[in-house]
């Protein structure tokens, strides 16, 4: 039962993450990730722009941090130092009508930062039926603290979290597996980066793990029903291709199986008898004709070893 | 000269020229400096042979220049520590931002810029005749503006991004001590760690040095971490220089020589 709901799951979430990031029909309007430095979002940013550039879309790319325009996109705006009335103008012209287009928005901790700029307005402005935003937000760069005009207003992160079609949340494939190795032998997990709350330590050992990454994913439907799913995603050089977590062998293997057939393989290997019989001993064993054995045979019915004439 | 070699084995891997656009970050702590780490990547950027991770070593086709801005140590420290190395200091641009003070006055941080954008000029102009040099930026303590001058992370991070787009290769220092970047709460500390987590967001390189977790002791100096950072996989260069996450342990000695060991060694 339990297997066919997980079957159910990898067919339908596949599928899902698929679509979206293939950026197939209207699926994710706005999509949100986000990373922190123990895993970054690049990966899954240039799996967007691989995808765009097979589907032919217009890719454009507002960067705030990214000094040299990765391949495969478009046009590149380097957004740095500039007002976001002035951007919108410019995003406004880079983006036609007729064509898709995938936008993206390497860092939005300068639009976060700007107190006079209304942050959903301005990202609902630059959307248009023909685009795709797709934006990275730091979740690890504390914000300052509201002014006055805008103490009570929410954070805006709660605002982008509202308004996202699709949140991902990146994290390190050799982290998260440590944590579940832990997780299962009902340890303490283990904490990395600035959660270590250790001096001089900002990034924890095992960041960015060049063998891929896990991605989170909630997407929201139209209908409002959300559905979260925990994907693997590789490297984007690589040929794999994306699978559930629950898919992915290392995070499979227990260390509870681990030590299991480690104990049966040390057993087997400590004694000095062979406990197993081959074919052929089989096969013999099963030739053996033991004594008294017609007396099981029916309708004699015999005593024990007596004479049955 | 020290007893030590001036690159540590162990170090010469993580020291090698950065690929082109890509940014170091050094972070430290009020017990465990990172002067020693950042004199020996000028030292190994101005150095004729190259090491590669193999261990193998090639030479240096291109010229390189080094432009080392400083806020938080004047022009004779570095020279003094540089040359314990040996290093030559006829390829070093040094901006000794300490005893000018620029960026703290009424220019503020454009003031900064311009400095800095001058100085890279001046490296460039240096080497003409021998064909364009590669630029090694150096930005020792920027985050000591943040303190001294009050002003926006944003515009700090604008600033390192400006000048970025004029060198080969930038290594960044910054102090990231417990108050600065773990759960802040007053603004300066805000600040400080917006500006250390969004440089970490652009890093290749995390090298964070701290004092040892147990305490201080006479045989070791401190921790060395490196890590890869957000803006490791930037571009396709997996392949060309795939940063190892590794933890060491170092020991400056008294004349200036660094001894990098593994744990236990």
């Amino acid at each position: 039962m339990a297997d066919r709901a997980l079957q159910h799951r990898r067919v339908h979430n596949l599928l899902l993450i698929q679509k979206l990031l293939g950026l197939r029909g209207d699926s994710s309007p706005f999509t949100l990730v986000l990373d922190a430095v123990e895993q970054s979002a690049k990966p899954l940013i240039r799996h967007y722009i691989h995808n765009a550039q097979i589907s032919k879309m217009d890719v454009v790319y507002v960067s705030f941090e990214t000094p040299k325009a990765p391949s495969g996109i478009t046009t590149f705006v380097n957004a740095r130092r500039r007002a976001a009335a002035e951007m919108q103008g410019e995003i406004a012209s880079m983006v036609s009508t007729n064509k898709r287009t995938l936008l993206i928005v390497d860092n939005l901790y300068p639009f976060a930062c700007n107190t006079t700029l209304d942050l959903p307005s301005f990202l609902s402005s630059v959307v248009t039926p023909t685009t795709s935003l797709l934006a990275i937000y730091h979740a690890d760069t504390p914000l300052p603290p509201p002014l006055p005009p805008n103490s009570y207003a929410p954070p805006p992160l709660t605002s982008l979290e509202f308004l996202a079609t699709t949140i991902f949340t990146t994290h390190s494939l050799e982290q998260f597996l440590s944590c579940k190795r832990a997780a299962d032998k009902s340890l303490t997990q283990p904490v990395f980066g600035l959660e270590e709350k250790r001096e001089g330590v900002i990034i924890g050992l095992g960041s960015n793990d060049p063998k891929g990454l896990v991605l989170e994913m909630d997407h929201r439907r139209k209908s409002g029903r959300n559905i979260e799913e925990t994907f693997f995603l590789p490297p984007p050089s690589s040929k794999e291709k994306i699978i559930l977590l629950e898919d992915h062998p290392l995070y499979r293997r227990s260390d509870l199986e681990d030590a299991k057939s480690a104990a049966n393989e040390i057993a087997t290997e400590l004694s000095t008898f062979d406990l197993g019989i081959t074919a052929k001993q089989r096969r013999d064993r099963e030739g053996v004709v033991l004594p008294y054995f017609d007396a099981q045979k029916d309708g004699w019915g015999g005593g024990e070893g007596e004479d049955p004439l | 000269m020290p007893s030590q070699p001036p690159i540590p084995p162990l170090l010469s891997p993580y020291l090698s020229i950065a690929p082109f656009a890509s940014l170091t970050l050094l972070t430290s702590t009020l017990g465990a400096s990172t002067n020693w780490l950042v004199l020996r990547f000028i030292y190994s950027a101005l150095k004729d042979t190259i090491y590669e991770k193999d261990g193998s070593t090639k030479e240096h086709t291109e010229d390189t220049m080094v432009v080392l801005v400083s806020w938080l140590r004047d022009g004779n420290f570095w020279k003094e520590g540089g040359r314990k190395l040996g290093t030559n200091f006829q390829k070093i641009q040094i901006v000794d931002a300490l005893s000018t003070g620029f960026g703290l006055g009424a220019g503020g941080l454009a003031e900064a810029e311009t400095e800095i954008l001058k100085a890279i000029a001046t490296a460039r102009e240096a080497t003409k005749e021998n064909g364009e040099a590669r630029v090694l930026l150096v930005l020792d303590g920027l985050d000591f503006l943040l303190a001294a001058t009050g002003c926006v992370t944003l515009e700090i991070m604008d600033l390192v991004g400006a000048v970025r787009d004029h060198v080969h290769s930038t290594i960044l220092t910054s102090s990231a001590d417990l108050p600065l970047t773990q759960s802040p709460t007053t603004p300066l500390e805000i600040s400080h760690t917006a500006f250390v987590m969004g440089m970490a967001h652009q890093a290749r390189i995390i090298m964070s040095v701290r004092g040892l977790d147990t305490g201080v002791a006479r045989d070791v100096s401190g921790v060395l971490r490196m890590c890869r950072g957000a803006g490791a996989g930037d571009e396709a260069d997996e392949g060309e220089g795939e940063v190892e996450e590794r933890e060491y342990l170092y020991l400056v000695g008294a004349d200036g020589g660094v001894r990098v060991f593994e744990r236990g060694a």
